[in-house]
């Protein structure tokens, strides 16, 4: 469950160029809820993204994950409970590590990271059945650098690596995990984008993640999730529920852009 | 032949400084300039405290953490007061120049008739064969944890964070801290340099450090040709190409000495050499 009360965030805030971004926003997110977020640029939604993911301080309101409050904790230690998909699919991973490095550092997302070599055998084997599910035969380039695969190859593994075992489970009272997507297929061809959402859904599906999904695509806004937003200048103009949402149709949503 | 014997000395004592400098600049893309400043704070403490008779491995720890407290303060600058790292560097070199002086209350100190890390264990009767076995050791010991701590998680996130800084935080790591731990460490291996070379040389100088940075970044880039030719991706050898990198570049200046130029030209020298290997890519890039 999260928990926005009263957020307002505004940039430059003493100057002429004081942009407000972010409104006296109000807003809940039960637990394994899909919310998807539509809005114009500048209307908030990146913000609203980055505020919750604790990169961006809002000016006033609190913020709750589970009903504690982490308004004030950075980034780095609301990575506990939030994975983020971000928008520059080479954002999520280290391009010099190996994709195998790269996955033992999403394993320690909750965990401070040793002076111990955890890339050994067994952990590699675990790796591999992971990406296996994929089926793009990125199980045989576990030891060649992140940065020689393509973004959309990157982009699917950053999301397998947000779901690495022993990270984000209930078992560890850390609750349900939740993932920030912030237009993950934006820079990608339809055709990876496609295979992006569909790694996505089956992930949110099994992991039984809360999703707070940001898009421009509005066909994608349609098909996934379970609740619609739209902002605009720092507000939520629209919320509509499942059943609302379901009842949506493409010319009515473009109509919000007008 | 001695000549180029001690050109290799001279290249395993600046070893450490070269793996500080590709921990600063290649996994943080930090321009660390405290190098200037903790290398000659690694001799004055060293210098000081031999000429006070204190046990060898004492100095050596506190060369260590003498230099990594200087880079761990260039990291605190550069990352809490948001000061840009280069400006961050610069600052702390400025400083540390009083400091030096002040460790060593003199501009110079003499290592006559002190006992050093060379002859505390003496193997060889002569003097360079001595100074070369124990270099190695040395190299070879730091080279391992290095390459070791690399590997391990902790150094994994270290990479990561110079890598992709938004990456490594949405991961749970506070990249601030490991900047300031990642500088600290930089610069302790520098004054691990400092420790040896004032032993090495038999001194040590309040301008000893004057451009030292330039020579370890000149190793680094040295050791990069290497791994690139032999497209190395493990992170050990591409550790030891930098120490080799380190002998190389100070075999290459005995050789300019050797041909006649001025050792008044020497740094000039080295400026025109680091020119030229940072340049090469460049030019070659441009044409096609």
């Amino acid at each position: 469950m999260i928990e926005l009360k009263h957020i307002s965030k505004t940039y430059n805030r003493d100057s002429a160029a004081a942009v407000t971004a972010l409104d006296d926003i109000s807003l809940s997110l039960p637990e394994k809820s899909f919310t998807v977020v539509v809005g114009s640029n500048g209307s908030g939604k990146s913000t609203l993204l980055n505020v919750l993911a604790g990169t961006v301080r809002p000016d006033a309101g609190t913020i709750l994950i589970n009903g504690k409050d982490v308004t004030s904790l950075p980034d780095y230690k609301r990575s506990r409970w939030i994975a983020r998909i971000f928008q520059n699919p080479l954002l999520g991973t280290s391009p010099e590590l190996t994709v195998l490095e790269n996955f033992r550092l999403a394993s320690l997302r909750t965990q401070p990271k040793k002076f111990i070599i955890g890339t050994g055998d067994k952990f590699k084997k675990l790796v591999k059945e992971k990406i296996n599910v994929l089926g793009l035969g990125l199980e045989n380039k576990l030891d060649q650098p992140m940065g020689t695969l393509s973004g959309g190859q990157r982009q699917a593994l950053t999301l397998l690596m947000a779901v690495m075992p022993g990270q984000m489970n209930a078992a560890t009272g850390d609750g349900p995990g939740i993932l920030l997507m912030d237009e993950p297929t934006a820079a990608l061809d339809p055709k990876t984008s496609a295979l992006i959402l569909d790694i996505s859904g089956r992930i949110i599906n099994e992991f039984e993640l809360t999703v707070l999904f940001v898009t421009h695509h509005l066909k994608d806004a349609l098909n996934y999730g379970n609740r619609i937003l739209s902002m605009s200048g720092g507000k939520i103009d629209l919320d509509l529920d499942q059943l609302a949402k379901s009842k949506l149709t493409l010319p009515e949503v473009y109509e919000w852009f007008e | 032949m001695n000549f180029y014997l001690t050109a290799v000395l001279l290249g395993l004592g600046f070893a450490s400084l070269a793996l500080g400098i590709f921990i600063s600049m290649r996994i943080f893309n930090i321009p660390d300039i405290t190098t200037d400043g903790s290398f000659t704070f690694g001799g004055a403490i060293t210098a000081i405290l031999l000429v006070n008779h204190v046990s060898l491995p004492v100095i050596f720890l506190a060369a260590f953490f003498g230099g990594a407290a200087t880079g761990a303060i260039t990291g605190f600058i550069h990352t809490k007061l948001k000061v840009n790292a280069l400006l961050s560097g610069i600052l702390v070199m400025t400083a540390l120049y009083s400091i030096n002086l002040a460790v060593m209350q003199r501009s110079n100190i003499p290592l006559m008739e002190v006992s050093s890390v060379f002859s505390s264990f003496k193997l060889f009767q002569n003097e360079l064969t001595q100074q070369f076995f124990v270099l190695i050791i040395f190299v070879i010991l730091i080279w391992q944890l290095i390459s070791w701590m690399l590997k391990t998680d902790f150094g994994l996130a270290m990479r990561a964070t110079g890598n992709n800084e938004s990456m490594i935080r949405a991961l749970g790591v506070n990249s601030n801290r490991m900047k300031i731990i990642g500088l600290g460490l930089a610069n302790g291996l520098t004054a691990l340099s400092g420790f040896l070379i004032t032993q090495i040389q038999g001194f040590a100088d309040i301008n000893m450090g004057i451009g030292i940075v330039i020579l370890g970044l000149g190793s680094v880039m040295i050791g990069e040709i290497f791994s690139k030719t032999f497209r190395i991706r493990s992170i050990a050898i591409q550790l030891a190409f930098v120490i080799a990198g380190s002998i190389v570049f100070r075999l290459l200046l005995a050789f300019a000495l050797s041909i006649g130029i001025d050792a008044i030209y020497l740094k000039l020298v080295v400026a025109l050499f680091v020119l030229t290997i940072v340049s090469i890519p460049n030019l070659k890039l441009s044409r096609d």
